[in-house]
């Protein structure tokens, strides 16, 4: 009885149901982008030799690199003409045919005239307004420590403490790059600046090749690189009594206001707010470091170095370039 | 002071750089005199780096240790131009590495 109720009525709702709707296709349909980017065949642009060294044993490190690299070729603060110059003096000083290629590249896309780019290492051939800088570059490259105050404000007052931080961070990189370039050996040609952003959720996933342990190379007997070290006559107590003076040293960059370190994202803020490095870099020109310890970060995480090995290596340079840090 | 800020004591900073100052490395292991001295070559004269400097470098690292190395030190001398350019006093604190986790969290 009660089964032939249900049959009943599902009788009667098939009967008295509206017909389904017939999907209509989609006119013109869309495809998914992953698929879409398929269809597509395209180039992929060319690495400059640096990155086709570096990607195997750093390619998060590598991925960030050169996403800094193309902010300093391609959207500097300070223009492209201005920092190409600032990067091919650095690059001229320091022996570097590739960095001196890159920058030539470069100025000539700013649309630098070749009768220029034919007299760069002439002083008097440049705009005056380059002048100052350019020599600035070039002594921040061979000989840091010997600027003096005077030679600063020149600077400072030509350009103010915004474009006087780029100008550093510009020379520092082409100081970080030309040797990086000159100590993997890398050759190859210069390339146009990789317009690439790397998802930080795939980039995450990328392995890094396995490393010894830092403890296990301390054993290695094998080799080895040998110097003899020309260093000036200070010794340790010498640096010591330098470095004291250096924590009672003056101002010479003015610092940036309190509005701007507060505008910065909170971990930048609060190493700002601690550190005075990062208050006149971050405050000034918040890109640069922000491009810049993006690439020490991701080399920390796949480097996992060693601190007090490194840091003594950082000792050995300061103490080569007469640094006082 | 990176070397305190590394977890070295007052003393064995002291030691260590009245060591490293002396330009004699002769007592290191291999590791530390070969990392020092392409510390020296690289920000002395980087174009002179030759590839049989390279050749030694990676006998003593591997292939990966020797390029985080030469990474390591082109870093420093990005490091070394901004701290002479602007000559700011020396703090206590290590500006290079990220905050210290608070709360089990990386800040």
């Amino acid at each position: 009885m009660r089964i032939a109720v249900i049959l009943t009525l599902l009788l009667g709702m098939r009967v008295t149901a509206a017909p389904p709707e017939k999907v209509q296709p989609e006119p013109f349909p869309a495809t998914g982008n992953h698929e879409a980017w398929a269809l597509l065949p395209r180039e992929n642009p060319p690495l400059p030799p640096w990155a086709k060294v570096l990607v195997n044993p750093l390619p998060r490190t590598t991925a960030k690199m050169l996403e800094l690299d193309y902010f300093h070729r391609q959207t500097n603060p300070l223009g492209a003409e201005l920092s190409s110059l600032l990067r091919w003096t650095a690059a001229d000083a320091l022996r570097s045919p590739f960095g001196k290629a890159t920058a030539e590249a470069d100025l000539r896309r700013a649309g630098v005239p070749a009768r220029v780019l034919s007299k760069l290492g002439e002083s008097d051939a440049l705009a005056p307004e380059f002048r100052v800088a350019v020599a600035f570059a070039r002594k921040l490259t061979l000989q840091g420590h010997a600027i003096t105050d005077e030679e600063f404000a020149e600077l400072l007052k030509l350009y103010g403490p915004e474009k006087v931080t780029a100008i550093v961070h510009t020379v520092a990189y082409a100081n970080f790059q030309n040797r990086l370039v000159l100590g993997l050996g890398a050759t190859g040609d210069s390339v146009p600046p990789v317009d690439a952003k790397f998802a930080p959720e795939k980039l995450a996933k990328v392995p890094t090749p396995v490393r010894p342990s830092w403890d296990d190379l301390k054993s290695v007997k094998a080799g080895g690189l040998s110097v003899r070290v020309d260093w000036g006559k200070a010794d340790a107590d010498a640096l010591n009594v330098s470095l004291d003076k250096q924590k009672e040293r003056k101002l010479r960059m003015p610092l940036p206001s309190p509005s701007r370190i507060k505008e910065l994202p909170t971990r930048e803020r609060e190493q700002a707010e601690r550190v005075v490095w990062t208050a006149v870099s971050s405050g000034y020109q918040p890109e640069m470091p922000r491009y810049w310890f993006a690439a020490l970060y991701a080399f920390y995480e796949e480097a996992k170095v060693d601190r007090v090995f490194t840091n003594s290596v950082f000792w050995v340079v300061t103490r080569t370039n007469d640094c006082f840090y | 002071m990176l070397l305190a800020v590394a977890g070295l004591k007052p003393d064995e900073v002291k030691k260590l750089t009245a060591k490293l100052a002396a330009g004699d490395w002769s007592d290191f292991p291999k590791a530390q005199q070969t990392a020092y001295a392409l510390a020296y070559k690289l920000s002395k004269e980087p174009a002179a780096f030759t590839d049989k400097d390279r050749a030694s470098l990676i006998e003593v690292f591997g292939r990966e240790r020797a390029v985080d190395l030469i990474w390591y030190v082109s870093w420093c001398n990005y490091m070394t131009r901004v701290a002479d350019a602007f000559q700011l006093p020396l703090e206590k604190e290590n500006c290079f590495m990220p905050l210290p986790k608070k709360n089990g969290k990386e800040k």
